[in-house]
């Protein structure tokens, strides 16, 4: 139900794009009216996220601590793992938002019954789909600045040659490409098939699974089948980007397509679970050092509470802690 | 074939079989969950129910006594003994074992000696059932000594204490005041 | 149609037949069912008044009516806005998990008894469906389809099931790409229950004995004395030596603050009794407190204020009594508050020093601002620089295990002094596997409150991946004895181990210590701290069992 209901969000936008690709006018809508307003609400909702967590203090330090903290100067402390101060923290970010860190701790353990033996591997399969489609998606992106900027800056060049190293195809495959659209797929197929995935999963799991695919899809097949006008539609997005548009004529209608699902995913990505990107920075259990007893962390709401004073303690005892032969304040 | 020798051929298939059928008790999702995990550490009930069950079944196949075959599933029975199973959910999955049987019988018994010996195998797998309901009882059984054990252990040293207290001397202190132990069902009750 | 005990009955087709899996129901779809053993009992009414918290009342978990104030939704609404404003935590926790499923057989509930609800990912749905209804915008156009639901008395009891099925052990945590603390979520949903006058009594009578005794089993000061003082005779008993219990005394360098559990059960007593016997054998000037005689701190299993509420008393303490800094005894929790909160909230602690050994002037520059250091970290120092006549020999008979404390690893990250410690007082050290210790340690299945009994099935499910380690470690090393610095495991994991690995004890690390150490002015010694004869010891004649 709930990837049918995105499948057919996603199918229902494409088919609006690429009908309204078709006309003089619905280019001018499709191509210059829509993307503006939906990068003012990717940029916009995008920015809000960020201000709306950033807004909301970190009253304690809570680091989750993988590792040996720094204790006695003999003992070894895990630096990156158990952070305790600012080197480690951005080490341990750095690590986490490039290589998924985290993702790679799931191990397993295999037992050789024959020589009684343990042995630990790393389950790979999620981390290497989601390193293949974030690294592709990022590859992607940088490729398609060749779109927008005119001369091509030198690292497009670069990243381009590098991704068609296979030099198969013409025009040239894409390593990337292929990673990208497998990566969604396995993805995908995980969310469906593995019953533990497909129980917690949302329309906000498969709309955006199935939009990246959508666009993925439909660029390659501009790019391969279609083998749309590069020029043109360099033109358009050139114009688009110097905020002086220029509508070229004879772009394949596919580009509408695809160019109106990009707009909808920039339009969606503020709102759904994409916004992880940015919260994976502002994570208190993984940005903070875990130094709480050497540097005091201070919460900005802190308030007076109701404690049960020593006094107040001594007042209800005081006859029994004689007794005792404990001291007492008052006698 | 003998009907023994059928079966040992299919040992696998039936194994895992009924490996799904002990697995059906749980939600598809965490049935799913322990079916995969290999690891057994990571996954001990799955490990244990693979384990479990294989080793019943190779028992019941060589012809070993209902009890070999119901001992091969103690640490089954022991899991499930603390799982949210009524005890007839906790059990079903024993003779859940003759349908795995019968599933990889690729077709009816012909001859009557064949039948007669599958109906020898159901008893069997009914005793071994039975046993599987003894060592149910025992691990529940354990559990509410287990409970009963720690409530005395919180209070031994008190109570101890209290048992040493004339050698104590002076006798002016009063005794420790007694800990509320226990717990009741209901908020209010003192 | 044949009988059974015909042999025809076996030529039935139909029999051949096997095939059934159970309804699958969405989640949402799928009621709480309240079992016994499951679940646990509600907080009584008088522990909610001694802490003047809101709607106290009488009700039974199985009652269909948890009698809710009136306006309880728009309390539980209320709250949740009030805490994503304060929490970043919360706020990000809510917005940015992927449902990736990294985290979903990470849970030791979820491992040991299937339900799908103890995934943590799900565990922090049940938070979020509410927070998507009626705090954000995709919640409310696409409703269910995008996991909201609408906030019911059902959600309530839901929440009351799995947020107190969770020993906020951080381990889902440690896998999270996101970081995501499901402990945080399980406090925030407790708050928010508490919120209501929804508590567990066997979190919510510790607090309130905690806030009028200062400790959470209810030992008035003058029963601290007796308790201490049965000790010092048990002591006297097995190594001839009278020690001295100093309490509330002003003017010691230390405040010395152990968790309160190690007062009155087996067999944390004998890591209390090892705790006496060092500082007495290592002269330390020191004192136990009756006021903070408590670093256990259940205020981390109610709300982030019951935190601050129970731990301002050690600060105070410390300062009444004039000491220069705080040892902390071996807790597991409690460290938690210590090291992450302690500082924060009670601070700053500007009246004391930083700790400094007096036996090696080793200065704990890592508590530079706390001025509050583990015993594991004061201890790892001594037998550093050889301050201890160890004999690690008479623990021969042991052969030890090291189960990591949820907090202490993953709050904290004390994972090597341990070690260290013990390997100095035990000849037989054996790790268990890889991926059940350090910071993948699986918890006892009783932390965060939940350490009763009436939902003893649920603490054996949960406890179920440890005492399987455990029993692995039996099985292949002839291990016998798991140590564990943290009082809840010296009295859960006793229960644990009964059930799953039968035969291992569980002890402190300091009573290893303290049967490994040669004191003064001992006497022969034939018996351990539990007054158990020594194997192999009272055959000896020097009655040193034999230098290693």
């Amino acid at each position: 139900m709930k990837i049918l209901v995105s499948l057919a969000a996603v199918g229902l936008l494409f088919l609006v794009g690429l009908l309204g690709g078709l006309g003089r006018a619905g280019e001018v809508v499709f191509g210059v009216l829509i993307p503006y307003p939906a990068l003012v609400v990717f940029l916009g909702g995008l920015i809000y996220r960020v201000l709306s967590w950033a807004k909301a203090p970190v009253p304690f330090r809570i680091t989750t601590t993988c590792g040996q903290e720094k204790s006695l100067p003999w003992i070894k402390q895990a630096k990156i793992d158990n952070p305790s101060g600012l080197p480690g923290v951005v080490i341990r970010m750095a690590l986490e938002v490039l290589v998924f860190r985290s993702l790679l701790r799931n191990t397993k353990a295999k037992l050789y019954p024959a020589e009684n033996r343990l042995a630990y591997g790393t389950s790979l399969g999620l981390w290497a789909a989601a390193m293949a489609f974030h690294w592709s998606m990022l590859v992607i992106l940088i490729r398609h600045l060749r779109l927008a900027l005119s001369p091509v800056p030198a690292v497009v060049t670069f990243v381009e040659k590098a991704d068609g190293l296979l030099e198969t195809g013409v025009p040239v495959f894409f390593v990337t490409t292929i990673l990208f659209l497998a990566a969604l797929v396995f993805l995908l197929g995980r969310r469906l098939l593995d019953p533990q995935v497909r129980y917690i999963s949302l329309v906000d799991d498969y709309f955006p699974l199935l939009l990246l695919l959508g666009i993925g899809l439909s660029g390659f097949w501009l790019r391969h089948f279609a083998k749309a006008d590069v020029v043109g539609i360099k033109e358009l997005v050139v114009g688009l980007a110097s905020f002086h548009p220029v509508l070229p004529a004879a772009i394949h209608p596919l580009f509408f397509g695809h160019l109106f699902l990009v707009s909808m995913l920039l339009i969606y990505f503020p709102f759904g679970k994409l916004v992880h990107m940015p919260g994976v920075f502002l994570s208190p259990t993984r940005n903070l050092a875990n130094n709480n007893r050497r540097v005091r962390h201070v919460n900005p709401w802190d308030y007076p509470v109701k404690t049960h004073p020593y006094p107040e303690y001594e007042d209800e005892w005081r006859e029994k802690m004689k007794a005792a032969g404990l001291p007492v304040e008052k006698a | 074939m003998a009907l023994s020798d059928q079966l040992r051929e299919k040992t696998v298939a039936i194994a895992d079989r009924w490996l799904a059928e002990a697995l059906a008790a749980y939600p598809a999702d965490s049935a799913a969950a322990f079916r995969r995990g290999q690891d057994r550490f990571a996954n001990p009930v799955g490990h244990a129910l693979r384990e479990g069950t294989r080793a019943a079944l190779e028992a019941l196949l060589d012809g070993r006594p209902p009890s070999e075959v119901c001992a091969a599933l103690d640490e089954v029975i022991k899991i499930r003994a603390v799982q949210e199973f009524r005890p007839s959910e906790a059990l079903r999955f024993v003779f859940a074992l003759k349908a795995a049987l019968r599933a990889e019988l690729k077709s009816p018994p012909a001859d009557e000696a064949v039948s007669a010996d599958l109906a020898e195998l159901d008893r069997r797998i009914d005793q071994a059932a039975l046993e599987a309901f003894d060592i149910y009882m025992r691990y529940r059984s354990q559990i509410g000594e287990l409970r009963i054990n720690e409530v005395k252990r919180s209070v031994a040293r008190l109570v101890e204490q209290i048992d040493r207290w004339p050698d104590r001397a002076n006798g002016q202190r009063s005794p420790l005041v007694p800990l509320e132990c226990g717990q009741s069902q209901r908020g209010d009750e003192a | 149609m044949a009988k059974p005990d015909e042999v025809g009955y076996y030529r039935q087709e139909e029999l051949l037949k096997a095939d059934h899996q159970p309804p699958k129901t969405g989640w949402m779809e799928t009621p709480v069912d309240f079992r016994p053993g499951s679940y646990i009992y509600p907080g009584k009414a008088k522990n909610l008044k001694i802490l003047g918290l809101p709607n106290p009342h009488e009700w039974a978990v199985t009652d269909a009516d948890w009698k809710l104030p009136e306006d309880w939704q728009r309390i539980v609404l209320e709250g949740m806005a009030e805490r994503l404003k304060k929490y970043r935590s919360f706020k990000l926790f809510m917005d940015t998990c992927v449902r990736c499923g990294a985290c979903a057989d990470k849970c030791h509930f979820f491992i040991g008894g299937g339900d799908p609800k103890n995934m943590p990912v799900l565990r922090a749905e049940l938070l979020r469906s509410i927070y998507r209804k009626d705090f954000t915008t995709l919640g409310k156009v696409l409703g269910k389809l995008n996991g909201a639901r609408e906030l019911t008395a059902d959600v309530i009891k839901e929440w009351f099931y799995y947020f107190y099925q969770c020993t906020e052990c951080r381990r889902c945590s440690v896998f999270c790409p996101f970081g995501i603390d499901t402990a945080e979520v399980t406090m925030i949903g407790r708050e928010l229950l508490g919120l209501l006058g929804l508590y567990i009594n066997w979190a919510i009578e510790p607090v309130a004995n905690c806030y009028r005794f200062g400790n959470h089993l209810a030992i008035p000061p003058h029963g601290m004395v007796d308790t201490l003082e049965f000790m010092v005779d048990d002591i006297e008993e097995a190594t001839g030596i009278r020690v001295e219990v100093p309490l509330n005394k002003k003017g010691a360098e230390i405040l010395f603050v152990p968790p309160s559990g190690d007062y009155v059960a087996a067999p944390g007593i004998y890591t209390c009794m090892g705790y006496l016997l060092m500082f007495h054998e290592l002269g330390l000037d020191y004192t136990f407190s009756t006021y903070a005689s408590e670093g256990g701190n259940f205020g981390l299993f109610t709300s982030h204020e019951m935190i601050k509420r129970l731990n301002a008393k050690i600060y105070a303490e410390a300062k009444r009594l004039g000491v220069k800094w705080i040892l902390g005894g071996e807790c597991g929790h409690m460290w938690r508050v210590l090291h992450q909160y302690m500082n924060t909230v009670n601070g700053p602690a500007d009246f004391l020093e930083v700790p400094k050994s007096p036996i090696t002037g080793t200065v704990f520059e890592n508590a530079r601002s706390a001025k509050v250091i583990h015993i594991m970290e004061f201890f790892a120092d001594l037998i550093r620089h050889g301050k201890l006549k160890l004999d690690p020999s008479r623990n021969d008979h042991i052969r030890v295990t090291f189960h990591d404390s949820c907090n202490p690893a993953r709050a904290m990250g004390i994972l090597e002094e341990p070690r260290y410690v013990i390997k100095s007082v035990c000849n037989n050290f054996f790790e268990m596997p890889e991926n059940t210790i350090r910071e993948q340690t699986f918890c006892c299945g009783g932390g965060a409150g939940l350490g009763t009994d009436e939902n003893m099935e649920m603490r054996l499910r949960g406890g179920l991946p440890r005492g399987n380690a455990v029993r692995y470690v039996q099985q292949r090393h002839g291990v016998n004895q798991l140590a564990a610095m943290c009082a809840i495991d010296r009295a859960t994991l006793v229960t644990v181990c009964d059930y799953w690995a039968p035969g291992v004890k569980v002890t402190g690390i300091t009573e290893l210590v303290a049967n490994a150490t040669i004191f003064k002015g001992e006497k022969k010694r034939t018996l351990n701290l539990r007054l158990e004869p020594i194997p192999g010891v009272h055959q000896d004649e020097d009655g040193k069992g034999g230098q290693p």
